[in-house]
């Protein structure tokens, strides 16, 4: 706590504007527009992420007690995909893309270029403090722009790991990483940005976005929400009940944005559901899975206090049909399932983020979409199990959400080629590959003419006969064209 | 109002609950939409040129050019695409997904605000809302009050032509927009002033809306000191006619200020006169071709921008103005002040300052100088130039040679960046900014790798790194058992005294890596073992790449234990043996070869050793001796003949064994010193006998000097300083082993690969 109170005497809007100005200036001098900073730069962070891994591991053991395995796939492995990628294919991503020119501008030719926007800033957030720091970061290289991560306060080892390697590895002119909590991102927030990217909850993305608002200045924002779950019965139960669980709990201990928040199914199936996942969690976890090594803990004393408000309201308490254990000093919660739980309940009306799952029961599972579109809210993800064709057409057609996924959960997250992102209460843009790129990039409009082929039309006096051109000519039709100058309409 | 916005609360809930019935989706709502448009356009052309001429007083012809007729365009365009449009789109997915299938699904965002200005009142009034529509949103369009005739046309008219439970148009000055910016909204879509621009956004945020800003800027026009006549007024025609040819000068793309060579100024300033007459006559007033200022605040803003005496002073052409009729004279003005207000505030209006620069490529610095302007126009025929222009300035669009006309351009994106603006339109564009492509996967329930799933163990690890680089080969060797996993995670490595001490040991930070060969099967060892350690240096040879130096070497060595490679410096490395049993095998297997390089092996004791300390100038070398009489192949023989090298170690076999084609005996060599291709023996009998050697494993070796050396540049020289010539070659390397042996040695390995219990 000492260094944080130090670190906040030293960080305010002037250390804030030092930061931008510099990094401003470094961008101006045109660096990170060139294509061979780009690709050192995102060799250094693929080299800085393989040398590095046990250091990784152990500071994201030291915030969240993540499992390594769990580490290494989610963040290591993923971060280190994204940066292969970006390095293979930026090429491509960096050329201008031909427009087709119609009749209207000929002879013309057009282009659309990418540019980077300039100095972008990267809030991150705690459940997956490496990759969601570094994965845009990657995004915003591959485009050419100077960049500032603000990693969160809550997973603080993870933090200064990352402030240390990224000063090692990374060109320390254009890439900062800034520690601090609340006061620091305030002074960071009042800067004027070319782009922000905030992941977190919506709460202090809407303080983002104000605060962008005032410069003008573009946001990403990636928000939870949610996410739920439909299970419609004749299905591969084990299977179901295994992605179910690994994106659930396997996922940071449900401390993920795209983690499954609630399952609906039937009141008949119901009761096959539970015995399903009570199997197959302790072949997971074992019988004490407050023990298993491979469950992550809950983050902090303040989301453990959280978490325990949800189980202990009092029409909430009673529906515990699952685990329920809690270890307070370790921040250990055990896998819950409650059952029926009303739908005016705090559990129901919040994001979860927790290894806490209630399951939803309706008597026909087409009224799942009912409940998920009457919240009114559209959460990231929703999943669907089903062997029905027509169920999963419904599904497309009416949920509204970022992402959906039939018959899994979480693993469109992997797919490079899908865009990311939430929609309404879920956030606005998206990333991931080629769109990490096109969320840092400025689509500039580039069209070229010659002198030749002045249209007489377009200037004045203006007279009928022109009017008659003009609409023979934006109408697109080369006849009507040849009849208007010609005369004979 | 009170009443207005009662109203417009259940009005919203309607148009929401229509959103949700999924009425709005439907191809053929849009599609009907589309076509209500465009007959609105068609039966109140008259009304619209009418409502244009009193609220701006823009000539037909103009007001077909830039609104009626590119709104006709853009329908033409939506209707024939609509459908490609709004097909989702196949994303690709690698195998490892198999039986899966990915694609992009445009959803319309549900609930939109366009908020539309008064210079371009119904081309951007109905370019976005054709947008929402083409994208199957409700929407609620709110024109600006201040082109009264324009709105009111659109509010009474355009309904008789749409949908009224979905689409709404709502009138009203700054309140109105005020209430309208306090609901909840799925998207914003903005055209006006960068002012009120971050007004929209701030309240936007509250309810975490995304927004469209169409903004403007100062667009400046860059006109390279052209030198035929043609060209030249060609690029003026353009100019004049993107300055007071559009609305005079009020539309977000005109050109605001002229940018030009001080040598060329001149010139152009008599050229522009002179089309400027032939455009709009000798009294401009009375051509019907030049719009009129909005109103009269704004024409007093603009006259404000001409008090200064500076400005006024800088005038060359025109200056005249109309306050009754709101016309102001296009104007021309030459080096007006930079600071004044009219360099630094957006001009909108039919004024054009023309700055003069030394060189035409100081345009660039000007022009990054100032915010971000909406559209950049540049007249040259000068490539560098253009290049240097789309590269090293930024604007929402960049049009070489003309101006305005990107605006009509439907297959590049229109927007601005920064000050200029967020987001873009028109075409396609227009569809996206009104749509969210949701990603949507599906699996099937027959697929399913298990090592998704928890317990995690290294196994699972290695199959997710395998999985995620898509090296669906190695997965399939992985999971059939037959590679081994290369890598593990024990945060007691990390942890661990003699990892601190090994990170001293490092040489070059750079090639500095890590990669552990063996499997971890649960009963390794349960602390990083230091007892068995070898380093290991690529004697001579050029330098190696390290991957597969290690990777080669831990698929030769195939280890029960766990085995640690780390390169320590050039072509040096460090391996430590979790098993005993591994450690001598490796050892009694010298001399290692990599590629025909000679790798030395040393022991070495952690902690009482230094790597610089270790003397990599001898190795281990089996010989087979050649010509030994029968009766002479004995321990006592062998081991004479074993000193003649460095140092005699052992001899392969023992009694009966040893009589066979040749001896095999065990000797230290220094690899500095020339192989010895045998000794002359002395026979009882009296006479001489040459017995030759052959080397098992032989290394790359100079054939002249035989030297353990990659190759000798350098003629090779003996002691006398004399050249040598060829004395040495391959008759050196020993043809084959004994069989007994290469089970031995060999014959470990392969238990290895069957028992290895990977399944774990």
């Amino acid at each position: 706590m000492a260094r944080e109170v130090e670190k906040k005497a030293v960080f305010d809007t002037d250390s804030a504007k030092e930061v931008v100005k510099e990094l401003r200036a470094s961008f101006v001098a045109g660096k990170t527009k060139s294509y061979e900073w780009r690709v050192a730069q995102l060799k250094a962070l693929l080299k800085m992420t393989e040398e590095n891994e046990p250091q990784i591991a152990a500071a994201l053991r030291d915030d969240l007690s993540k499992p390594e395995l769990e580490s290494y796939i989610y963040e290591i492995a993923m971060l280190k995909n994204s940066c292969r990628l970006a390095l293979k294919e930026m090429k491509r991503w960096i050329m201008p893309e031909k427009a087709k020119t119609s009749l209207t501008t000929f002879p013309s030719s057009a282009e659309i270029v990418s540019e980077p926007l300039g100095v972008v800033l990267v809030i991150s957030a705690w459940n997956y403090p490496f990759l969601l720091s570094l994965d845009p970061v990657v995004g915003a290289i591959a485009a050419g722009n100077a960049v500032v991560l603000k990693p969160s306060e809550i997973a603080p080892a993870t933090a200064s790991l990352l402030a240390k390697l990224v000063a090692n590895y990374l060109d320390s002119s254009c890439i900062k990483v800034v520690e601090g909590a609340v006061s620091e991102t305030s002074a960071l927030l009042e800067k004027k940005w070319d782009k922000i990217f905030y992941t977190g909850n919506g709460r202090v993305a809407r303080i983002v976005m104000a605060a962008a608002a005032k410069h003008l200045t573009p946001v990403v924002l990636e928000l939870g929400g949610k996410s739920p779950v439909i299970v419609d019965s004749g299905i591969n139960l084990q299977v179901a009940t295994r992605r179910i669980i690994a994106g659930k709990w396997g996922c940071n201990n449900g401390q993920a944005c795209i983690s499954p928040d609630y399952i609906i199914t039937t009141k008949d199936y119901a009761p096959k559901l539970l015995d399903s996942f009570k199997r197959e969690l302790e072949q997971f976890y074992g019988k004490n899975p407050l023990e298993s090594k491979d469950l992550s803990r809950i983050v902090n004393s303040n989301h453990f206090a959280r978490l325990s408000k949800l189980l202990d309201e009092d029409k909430v308490s009673g529906k515990i049909v699952h685990g329920g254990e809690r270890d307070k000093n370790n921040l250990k919660i055990a896998p819950t399932i409650l059952l029926d739980v009303p739908l005016d309940s705090l559990i129901m009306n919040e994001e979860i983020f927790g290894p806490l799952l209630p399951i939803i029961m309706v008597d026909k599972v087409e009224d799942s979409f009912d409940v998920i579109n009457s919240s009114g809210t559209k959460p990231l993800a929703a999943y669907l199990f089903t062997n029905k064709e027509k169920l999963k057409e419904k599904f497309v057609a009416t949920v509204s959400a970022g992402g959906l996924v039939v018959n899994d959960t979480t693993v469109h997250l992997a797919e490079h080629t899908l865009p990311f992102g939430g929609v309404g209460d879920s956030g606005m843009g998206a990333y991931h590959g080629k769109f990490s790129f096109d969320a840092f990039s400025h689509k500039k409009a580039v069209l070229y003419r010659g002198f030749a082929c002045d249209a007489f039309v377009r200037y004045p006096p203006y007279t009928r006969r022109k009017l008659r051109l003009l609409q023979a000519l934006l109408g697109g039709s080369l006849l009507s064209i040849i009849r208007a100058l010609l005369g004979w309409s | 109002m009170d009443k207005v916005m009662i109203d417009l609360e259940t009005d919203l809930k309607v148009m929401r609950e229509c959103c949700r019935s999924g009425k709005t989706k439907e191809l053929s709502w849009r599609r009907s939409q589309l076509k209500g448009l465009q007959t609105f356009l068609k039966e109140n052309e008259v009304e619209i040129f009418r409502a244009l001429r009193d609220d701006l007083g823009k000539h037909y012809v103009e007001a077909f050019r830039d609104e009626v007729g590119l709104i006709k365009k853009s329908l033409n365009l939506a209707l024939k695409d609509l459908q490609k449009w709004m097909s989702s789109r196949e994303a690709k997915l690698p195998i490892f997904a198999l039986l899966s299938h990915a694609e992009l699904v445009p959803e319309p965002l549900g609930l939109v605000l366009v908020i539309s200005p008064w210079n371009f009142p119904l081309a951007l009034s109905l370019e976005p809302l054709l947008g929402a529509i083409a994208a199957g949103n409700a929407v609620v369009l709110k024109p600006s009050e201040l082109a009264p005739a324009c709105s009111s046309l659109l509010f009474n008219t355009l309904p008789n032509y749409l949908d009224n439970e979905t689409i709404k148009v709502i009138e009203g000055g700054p309140a109105v927009g005020e209430q309208l910016l306090f609901k909840k909204w799925d998207k914003i879509f903005f055209t006006g002033s960068a002012r009120v621009g971050r007004i929209v956004m701030s309240a936007a945020a509250k309810h975490l809306t995304p927004v469209t800003l169409e903004l403007g800027g100062k667009c400046p026009a860059v006109l390279d000191s052209l030198s035929w006549s043609w060209d030249k007024e060609v690029a003026v025609n353009r100019i004049i006619g993107a300055k007071y040819g559009s609305c005079a000068g009020q539309a977000c793309v005109s050109v605001d200020y002229l940018l030009v060579e001080k040598a060329f100024s001149s010139a152009v300033v008599e050229l522009m006169k002179v089309l400027i007459k032939k455009m709009y006559g000798d009294n401009p007033r009375e051509s019907q071709s030049v719009g009129r200022i909005v109103n009269k605040r704004h024409f007093l803003r603009l006259k404000n921008l001409l008090t200064d005496k500076m400005v006024k002073d800088s005038i060359v052409y025109g200056g005249s103005m109309d306050e009754d009729s709101l016309f102001i004279e296009p104007t021309i003005l030459v080096d007006p002040p930079r600071e004044s207000t009219i360099m630094t505030e957006e001009i909108f209006g039919p004024l054009l300052p023309i700055i003069t620069l030394d060189k035409i490529e100081d345009s660039i610095d000007f022009i990054n100088a100032r915010p971000k302007p909406l559209a950049i126009y540049a007249f040259t025929k000068n490539e560098t130039f253009r290049r240097r222009m789309v590269s090293q300035t930024s604007s929402g669009a960049v049009v070489f040679n003309d101006a305005i006309i990107q605006y009509a351009a439907d297959t590049i994106p229109f927007g601005g960046i920064g000050e200029s603006g967020i987001g873009n339109y028109h075409g396609k564009f227009s569809f996206d900014t009104f749509s969210h492509y949701k990603a949507v996967a599906r699996r099937s329930f027959l697929t399913d790798f298990w090592f998704r799933f928890p317990p995690w163990n290294n196994y699972k690890l290695e199959l997710f790194e395998t999985a995620y680089n898509y090296d669906y080969f190695g997965m399939l060797l992985i999971i059939l058992g037959l590679k081994r996993s290369r890598r593990r995670f024990d945060r007691r490595v990390v942890k661990s005294v003699e990892w601190k001490r090994l990170e001293n040991l490092r040489l070059t930070k750079a090639d500095d890596s890590q990669l552990q060969i063996g499997i971890n099967n649960g009963s390794s060892s349960s602390k990083y073992s230091n007892d068995y350690c070898l380093l290991g240096i690529v004697w001579k040879g050029k330098k190696i790449y390290r991957e597969a130096m290690i990777k080669m070497l831990g698929n030769l060595w195939i280890t029960k234990g766990e085995l640690t490679a780390k390169e320590i410096g050039e072509n040096k490395y460090f391996f430590s043996f979790s098993d005993k049993e591994d450690f001598d095998r490796i050892k009694a297997g010298r001399p290692c070869c990599f590629d025909r390089n000679l790798v030395v092996l040393k022991e070495f004791d952690m902690d009482s050793m230094e790597p610089k300390e270790v003397n990599f100038k001898h190795e281990e070398l089996w010989i087979h001796v050649i010509g030994l009489p029968i009766k002479l192949m004995e321990r006592e023989t062998a081991k004479v003949i074993g000193n003649t090298t460095d140092w005699f170690i052992t001899v392969d076999g023992d009694g009966g064994d040893l009589k066979g084609k040749y001896t095999r005996i065990r000797v230290l060599i220094d690899l500095t010193k020339p192989l010895k291709r045998g000794i002359m023996i002395h026979m009882d009998d009296g006479h001489i006998k040459w017995i030759s050697f052959h080397y098992e494993r032989l290394a790359k070796f100079c054939f002249r000097c035989g030297i353990h050396e990659q190759s000798c540049n350098q003629p090779c020289l003996d002691e006398n300083g004399t050249e040598v010539q060829k004395q040495y070659g391959a008759f050196l390397i020993a043809s084959q082993r004994r069989k007994a042996v290469e089970i031995k040695f060999e014959g470990h390995g392969q238990s290895q690969w069957k028992n290895s219990d990977v399944h774990s």
